[in-house]
């Protein structure tokens, strides 16, 4: 059984269909990317999950457990943790006030659990450990990346969902921090990420899904993409943005 | 003056730990609650039931005061706040919802308690702590301690608890709070029920000095408010310093200016806070609020 099964999920923003009957299933341990053009409803997907947005139709399992109507803030304490684009740094806590904020949907624990999950977040993204008693918010963007990360592992989630976690980020830092999450990887967490950086994405993903308007329209391992051919149909001249796999346009 | 500056630094901590109040609600919530006045009054009065019609021990009675606030503020939360929220209600309709339940503590009080002015007794009767040859009564000093030790403990539970930190993080963002798993709601529900029940501690604090009515809701509520955003609207530490304005003022303007137009020349200030400073008068402060 898969830990996180997204069944025929439709969100709709007033007469906008930004997801329509999407279908997708995360094993334990995957990480499964989520491709596709800006306005795929890649983020709205997410948010879905995360309950951030009503989905109105489909259904959300964790565990094979229906999330119904649960909020964002019970959808966390379940196990999921959603890292928005946008950061969503508390920019006048500290760095360590916002870590360890991270580990609240986790419930309470003791102050030695605590210390060590912050020991395990410093290890990962040194640079925090430098940043600890600083405000969060004069972190620079590609901190501010990892302390999202960060914090929503400080938990320990049974799902990471993490949308463009690399957003505005210069090259190096994105490199730096896609590394960083396939340390996150071989540790043996399970992710969805949204990303627009097919390289990045393909090198940290087992599976992709690609996504356009509001559909999955392929799904496939990370190893059978041609990224030659998703290079193309992004930057290539056609307005409607032609994905393939290997070579084969999807409808 | 020693007197006059003495019952002003006691109202002072009164409309300070009101605003407080006030300040926090805001700041967590979004919600500008003008029940505030309604728990000083409540504790008051209850206190002074439990311990004149039942014969309470004084104890008992202080206790029972800052229970029966504290009640009154998660009822508060329960049965307006939160259904108002969760139906989309505008913060004016909220604010509205706020008002109507200060009109309903009043005649509940007036029909159960009477309308007679009640006081509480004194913590410590008869004792006065005499300075430059003029005496303090000492439940002066007790309200004193009574909002040191409130804003230490709120410091402390802000700053330093896991749920506090929970608190801070919905002021700043409720929907990285939510992701964080944090439930508004929850918060929403014990900063009312806190907030009250430092609100009828002070009236019970206050009770042996200024007799407590069920008219008194609305006199702290004003001058509560009016010390929040002198202080800064949101500001939890500009609120109690804009009390100790707000209660200096109103001792020194009654006792030397005119206590005929004490109410009006108070209000006179908080007009002209608003269109001068509605940032409140502290350097350097924000207004911040959580929706």
């Amino acid at each position: 059984m898969s830990l996180l099964a997204i069944r025929n999920l439709d969100v709709r923003y007033g007469a906008v269909a930004a997801v329509v009957g999407a279908s997708l299933e995360v094993g334990q341990g995957e990480v499964v990317g989520i491709l596709g053009p800006n306005g795929a409803g890649k983020s709205t997907m997410l948010a879905a999950v995360a309950g951030l947005v009503r989905a109105v139709a489909g259904s959300v399992h964790l565990d094979g457990r229906d999330l119904g109507r649960l909020g964002p803030d019970r959808r966390a304490r379940s196990g999921i943790v959603l890292v928005v684009e946008g950061r969503g740094v508390l920019g006048p806590m500290t760095v360590a006030e916002n870590l360890e904020l991270g580990a609240y949907p986790g419930g309470r624990q003791a102050r030695s659990e605590l210390a060590a999950r912050l020991e395990e977040a410093y290890e990962l993204f040194p640079v925090l450990r430098e940043r600890a008693a600083q405000p969060a918010g004069v972190l620079s963007g590609g901190e501010a990346a990892m302390l999202v990360v960060a914090r929503g592992l400080m938990s320990r989630p049974r799902i990471l969902l993490l949308d463009e976690p690399a957003l505005g980020l210069a090259p190096r830092t994105a490199s730096d921090l896609f590394a960083r999450l396939g340390e996150l990887k071989s540790a043996g967490t399970t992710m969805v990420i949204v990303e627009q950086k097919a390289a990045d994405l393909l090198a940290v993903a087992d599976r992709v899904a690609v996504m356009r308007g509001g559909r999955i329209v392929r799904t496939a391992a990370s190893s059978d993409v041609n990224l030659e051919d998703l290079q193309q149909a992004y930057l290539g001249p056609s307005t409607e943005a032609d994905l393939a796999i290997n070579g084969r346009k999807l409808a | 003056m020693l007197e006059t500056f003495t019952i002003g630094i006691s109202l002072g901590c009164v409309y300070g730990l009101v605003a407080l109040g006030v300040s926090l609600i805001y700041r967590t919530t979004g919600v500008l609650s003008f029940a505030q006045g309604a728990f000083v009054m409540i504790g008051g009065m209850v206190g002074a039931w439990l311990a004149d019609d039942l014969g309470a021990p004084l104890g008992i009675a202080l206790l029972g005061g800052v229970a029966a606030g504290a009640l009154s503020g998660f009822v508060l939360a329960v049965a307006i706040v939160i259904p108002l929220w969760k139906r989309g209600a505008s913060p004016f309709m909220v604010i509205l919802g706020t008002l109507v339940f200060l009109v309903i503590s009043e005649n509940l009080v007036l029909n159960q308690l009477g309308s007679q002015p009640r006081a509480v007794r004194a913590i410590t009767p008869g004792w006065k702590l005499h300075v430059a040859g003029q005496a303090i009564e000492s439940q002066v000093l007790w309200v004193l301690l009574a909002t040191v030790l409130v804003g230490g403990a709120l410091y402390v539970l802000l700053m330093r608890s896991r749920f506090g930190a929970a608190m801070r993080a919905c002021a700043i963002d409720q929907q990285t709070s939510r992701l964080l798993g944090v439930s508004p709601t929850r918060v929403a529900l014990a900063v009312f029920a806190l907030t009250a029940a430092i609100g009828a501690l002070v009236g019970l604090l206050i009770a042996p000095i200024q007799f407590s009515a069920y008219t008194a809701a609305n006199a702290y509520g004003i001058k509560g408010f009016l010390a929040a955003v002198i202080g800064g609207l949101g500001d939890v530490r500009g609120a109690v310093i804009g009390g100790l304005i707000v209660g200096l003022s109103e001792a020194f303007i009654g006792v030397y200016v005119s206590s005929t137009y004490l109410d009006l020349i108070l209000l006179g200030m908080l007009l002209a806070v608003l269109l001068l400073r509605p940032r409140g008068v502290l350097p350097g402060t924000k207004v911040v609020a959580a929706r």
